[in-house]
């Protein structure tokens, strides 16, 4: 076991058990998974991505590429860090990718075929033929984890928050931005990925203030605390920053119990990155063996966990920082054989390990490493070349060096530029509204950091027109300043040399693809997928950069970076998905009569603009086509009814309508009179059809226009826009009533009747004329009446006040009971309108079909001055040319309905060469003509009349014959009746 | 404890009138309900049981008690024959929700993009609510406010507000 005796951010007086790979463990209330495993002595937590080689833990935070595991308990969770994952009792995790275990894994022969798996491989082997087959067995192979098998039971939450200064990260820099912030009264929010503030001040040595760098986080947080105007969030990774400093904020396990993690959306003024920078390894051979770990992580986790990650140390590095992490596992107990340091003149930070008797070997490399699940022994070599001299050790520390942490910043679009001195990608020219600070924009030592970060606050406020605050920075005592000599790869030795360990690149797949004259930095990382992994290269990138700089003989400026994208970590579908599950999934819109309709076993379903509607009514026994058949020839022989409330429905008031009504349709309007309504076609402004509607004229200035469900918006949209950027001069104002009014359609030859019988002091005698308007009161509630028919036979659109619509309905089924009165879904409905050939602009109208396409010309005035349209009709009319239109088909088979969709054909000789003819726009059984019938769209359909054509769907060719669309009543006689 | 400290419940007995109208229109109209109304975006006057609310430059929602329904509609449309200006009654084309309580920040935040703490006691706005428009009234700062919605989506609005709120144990059905 690996816990130390003392120490560490952990509470000791509350244990926790939990399970990894069904066995059970022990640690303490803050502690991670990983800070746990450790102390348990676990070395090996999963297999990695493609050699499945033995892997352990690399760091202690968000840059782990290593230690990723499958959560199952208390909820589960593929692709978590270890390293971030805190300490829950009852928390069960395994191993991802292997089988049957991590410690032997049937997979572990991928390593031996490497050869046959190099870089691209992905690329070079999809070419072969039957890559699906062989696809599956390497995607199998593949992941590092799997999804869950049911649906998460958690619920996620969403919200939006705005704010005037943002600060991401909260360690050093982070903590100062927020407070100079925060004291000038701006609106302040500080995130931050850890459990606790603090980010490297945790685990370093700094003294601030005279005191222990845990006394001035403590003082800091207490007043960002204290303030109103400042929020702080713990465990939340700003994943993306998008355009105007919108920021997505993943928070994990949220105050609120109830809530399982939190999506943010937080628009701020300014952004403060302050994300710090994490260490990067070195790259020589088998250096990804468990027991080497980044050395500040070894530290972390001596400082903050109490967790010897091993009890002998060797220290591999290039720059000055190792220095004091082997100082620190030194003072904790821990034996540390050797630093090895590949400058050859380190400075002063070189006092460290002396005055503890470290043995300092300078300008020398690991070029190997013994062991397989356990580190056991460094091999070390001078870097002019000479005989690898084992060191045993079961922790190898290494520090390549840092890398400020620019994801977030080249969200933005910016582009980060290389810094010689520190041998990393730093922040190039900022962006506007964003700032970055310490660390992450390349300031390593603490007392930089705590004032960089006073500055950006101070700046960020500042540049919102608030007061400058004055602060002055702590007195810090740090440790040697930073320094570091570039040492990008290690030559010789046999084992691989990882250059990024979670998708398993090594220097050989960078060698391999510059052979293969891969140059752009950009174009190796996608052939080798370098950097490509869900830790986004935080480790690894400059390091493959470097590589490839060696290769080309150029500088790691000159090579450049690749672009880091959003998520900067995974992200989980379920908080991006929020809410908006179940019935949330998309607004389920209602009528006053859905819940009878649900109540009558309606089948459902979402006809347009989000609105369920039935489909149709099925009775006990009753298939789908029974019940439209059933519906549809009770609406032709006897009275059927609908509930037409989703229509859009426009009050449009004042004088100036009818001129509104001339431009927006094609016909005329100046002579509506009042009481009567008039049909109308409704163009876009490139001449095809928008929507389609009629229009009653309830007073001298007053109107009522409806619409298509689906078009409701579009149409006020259109009409909006119209009135005000094109006619402004118009005297009419739109009102939206579509929910005002419900719209109960009754419908049929006895529709009539079951109006008299539910009780109307209207009229309804043949004075009450197709397209007539009439208000009085049914079923004793006030109402507008209109004969209007969808369906082609005698019908009463009923329209009453929302409140009243189910009473009136329940009304006219009790009075049409005498006629077996049939409520009739969209389906049937849908029947009705094939029968009839209405054209529905949402259906025939395909976004290239025009008036005369649809057989519409009649409805066109084109002796109107103008109208939306006219122009571009007129250019196509000019045009000429092949065109589609809106034809009928007669399907040979008597029994077969053919499907929507289906591509029309040339018959007879043409039929077995290309020669799409047009295709199939809506098709049923028609229960009147007792025959399959359809509409669709033909070229040159108008002249065709009479001739064959071959209908070839998925399931089945068959002939046709085209005609008229008009299958039923071509004179309109029924409705008019 | 589960759930934020938010209750919800729809609005009744409340008459909405859309009112539409020109400059020249709008004296007719405030002299018909004896009050000044408001030009400034998202603010509302209030006197005499009658509330308008600015919803753009040239339209306005009056809303009073149910019973007065009627009674105004006919005054303000006989005071404004002759002008241009429009009155339509949409008391139903509307559906209403009160939202009151200690969190009942907590709750909009999760279906408003808008920067409510910018929205103080008396104003206004018109928004997009989870996935509809709405129009959102603050009847006391981060205590108590109004939502209205199309009455299409008015189970849509309540089934979401009770899974916001976190009255609903997990997530929607």
């Amino acid at each position: 076991m690996r816990r130390l005796a003392s120490g560490g951010d952990i509470d000791r007086n509350r244990p926790l058990t939990f399970r990894f790979d069904g066995r059970r463990y022990q640690g303490y209330a803050g502690d991670t998974l990983a800070s746990a495993l450790l102390a348990a002595g676990v070395d090996v937590i999963g297999r990695s991505f493609k050699y499945h080689r033995p892997r352990g833990i690399l760091s202690a935070g968000v840059e782990e590429t290593n230690a990723i595991v499958q959560v199952t308990a208390p909820f589960e969770e593929p692709n978590v860090r270890a390293t971030m994952l805190p300490l829950v009792d009852g928390l069960d995790a395994r191993s991802v990718n292997c089988w049957p275990g991590r410690r032997f894994d049937v997979g572990a022969l991928n390593g031996l075929l490497a050869p046959l798996i190099p870089a691209g491989f992905y690329y070079k082997t999809f070419l072969w033929r039957r890559w699906d087959f062989y696809a599956r067995y390497i995607r199998r192979m593949a992941g590092l984890g799997k999804t869950p098998a049911v649906a998460e039971p958690g619920r996620y939450e969403r919200v939006h928050h705005h704010v005037d200064v943002l600060i991401i990260g909260a360690g050093a820099a982070g903590l100062a931005a927020a407070l100079a912030a925060a004291r000038s009264g701006a609106r302040t929010m500080l995130l931050d990925d850890g459990v606790a503030p603090g980010g490297q001040l945790l685990s370093g040595g700094a003294q601030i203030d005279g005191a222990g760098a845990a006394n001035w986080i403590g003082a800091v947080t207490a007043e960002l605390d204290g303030l109103d105007n400042a929020t702080r969030l713990a465990r939340t990774v700003a994943t993306g920053v998008y355009d105007h400093n919108l920021v997505i904020a993943v928070e994990e396990a949220p105050e609120q119990s109830w809530v399982r993690e939190r999506l943010w959306h937080i628009r701020a003024a300014r952004v403060v990155l302050a994300s710090g920078a994490v260490e990067r390894p070195l790259v020589f051979p088998d250096n990804d063996r468990p027991g080497v770990m980044l050395a500040g992580a070894a530290t972390a986790y001596v400082k903050r966990f109490a967790v010897a990650p091993g009890w002998r140390a060797v220290y591999f590095t290039n720059n000055a920082s190792a220095y004091a992490g082997a100082a620190a596992l030194h003072d904790a107990g821990i034996e540390v054989a050797a630093v090895i340091d590949s400058r050859a003149d380190p400075g002063a930070e070189i006092e460290l390990a002396c005055s503890r008797g470290i043995e300092v070997r300078t300008a020398h490399a690991v070029v190997g490493v013994d062991g397989r699940s356990r580190v056991r022994r460094a091999m070390v070599a001078p870097l002019r070349g000479g005989r690898p001299a084992p060191v045993d050790a079961d922790l190898l520390g290494v520090s390549g060096g840092f890398n400020p942490l620019v994801h977030l910043y080249s969200h933005t679009g910016a582009r980060p530029v290389y810094d010689d001195r520190l041998a990393a990608f730093v922040p190039g020219d900022m962006p506007p509204t964003l700032d970055v600070a310490g660390a992450a924009r390349g300031i390593f030592d603490t007392a930089g950091v705590i004032k960089d970060g006073f500055r950006a606050g101070a700046d960020a406020v500042h540049s919102l027109g608030l007061e400058r605050p004055e602060i002055d920075a702590p007195p810090v005592d740090d440790g040697p300043s930073f320094a570091i000599e570039p040492l990008w790869t290690v030559k010789g030795g046999r084992g691989k040399a990882f250059v990024d360990y979670q998708n398993d690149v090594t220097l050989d797949d960078i060698a391999l693809a510059h052979r293969e004259n891969f140059r752009s930095i950009e174009h190796i990382k996608r052939y080798t997928t370098a950097g490509m992994a869900t830790d986004q290269g935080k480790t690894g990138n400059p390091n493959v950069i470097g590589a490839v700089a060696e290769l080309a003989g150029a500088t790691a400026g000159e090579t450049g970076t690749t672009t880091f994208r959003p998520p900067y970590r995974p992200v989980s579908f379920g908080v991006i998905g929020g809410m908006e599950r179940g019935q949330l999934i998309i607004p389920a819109r209602t009528t006053p009569i859905t819940a009878w309709n649900k109540a009558h076993g309606a089948a459902m379903n979402e006809a347009g603009a989000n609105f369920r509607r039935p489909f149709y009514y099925p009775r006990p026994g009753e298939s789908m086509a029974d019940a439209v058949r059933r519906e549809a020839l009770a609406v032709r022989n006897g009275v059927g009814i609908y509930d037409g409330t989703p229509l859009g429905k426009f009050e449009l008031h004042g004088r100036d309508v009818p001129v509104l009504l001339e431009l927006v349709y094609t016909n005329r309007w100046h002579d509506l009179a009042v009481g009567r309504g008039r049909y109308g076609l409704m163009l876009r402004e490139d001449g095809r059809l928008l929507d389609d509607g009629v229009t009653f004229r309830l007073d001298d200035d007053r109107y009522l226009m409806s619409c298509g469900t689906g078009a409701a918006f579009t149409v006020l949209t259109h009409l909006e826009r119209a009135l005000q950027t094109e006619w402004r001069h118009l005297k009419v104002f739109v009102i939206n009533v579509s929910a005002q009014w419900a719209n109960l359609c009754v419908c049929g030859p006895r529709a009539r009747e079951v109006l008299a019988a539910v009780g109307t002091d209207i009229d309804l005698s043949p004075t009450f004329r197709f397209m007539d308007f009439r208000r009085g009161r049914v079923a004793g509630v006030e109402a507008r009446v209109a004969r209007v028919s969808y369906t082609g036979e005698l019908s009463f659109e009923v329209n009453v006040r929302r409140r009243h619509a189910r009473e009136v309905w329940e009304a006219l089924m009790a009075a049409g009971a005498a006629w077996d009165i049939t409520p009739i879904g969209s389906e049937t409905s849908g029947v009705l309108r094939i029968e009839k050939g209405f054209v529905a602009p949402g259906i025939e109208g395909d976004n290239i079909t025009n008036a005369d396409d649809a057989g519409m010309s009649w409805i066109v005035d084109m002796s109107k001055k103008d109208f939306i349209g006219r122009r571009s009709l007129e250019r196509d009319r000019k045009l000429g040319g092949e065109r589609q239109h809106v034809v009928g088909l007669l399907p040979d088979d008597p029994a077969f309905v053919v499907a929507e969709g289906s591509a029309l054909l040339q018959s007879g000789d043409h039929a077995d060469t290309p020669n799409f003819q047009g295709h199939v726009t809506a098709s049923c059984f028609s229960p009147t003509l007792d025959r399959p019938i359809a509409l669709a769209l033909l070229k040159n359909g108008h002249h065709r009349h009479g001739e064959r054509v071959v209908v070839s769907g998925l399931q089945r060719t068959v002939g046709a014959e085209v005609t008229r669309p008009v299958f039923y009543d071509p004179t309109g006689a029924r409705m008019r009746a | 404890m589960s759930g934020y400290q938010v209750e919800i419940e729809p609005i009744k007995s409340t008459a909405l009138l859309c009112i539409r109208a020109d400059d020249d229109a709008l004296p007719v109209l405030q002299s018909a309900t004896g009050m000044a109304y408001p030009r400034k975006a998202r603010t509302a006057a209030a006197a005499d049981g009658l509330t308008v609310l600015a919803l753009s430059s040239d339209e306005w929602l009056l809303r009073s008690a149910a019973a007065r329904e009627s009674e105004l509609l006919d005054r303000l449309r006989d005071a404004t024959s002759g002008v241009h200006a429009a009155v339509t009654v949409v008391s139903d084309h509307y559906t209403g929700y009160r939202l009151r309580g200690d969190d009942v920040l907590c709750v909009l935040r999760q279906g408003v993009s808008l920067d409510l703490s910018r929205m103080h006691t008396g104003e206004h706005a018109r928004l997009l609510f989870a996935r509809c428009g709405a129009l959102l009234c603050c009847v006391e700062y981060g205590r108590c406010y109004e939502l209205f919605v199309e009455s299409s989506y008015a189970d849509y609005a309540a089934l979401w507000l009770e899974v916001a709120s976190g009255r609903h144990a997990g997530p929607a059905p």
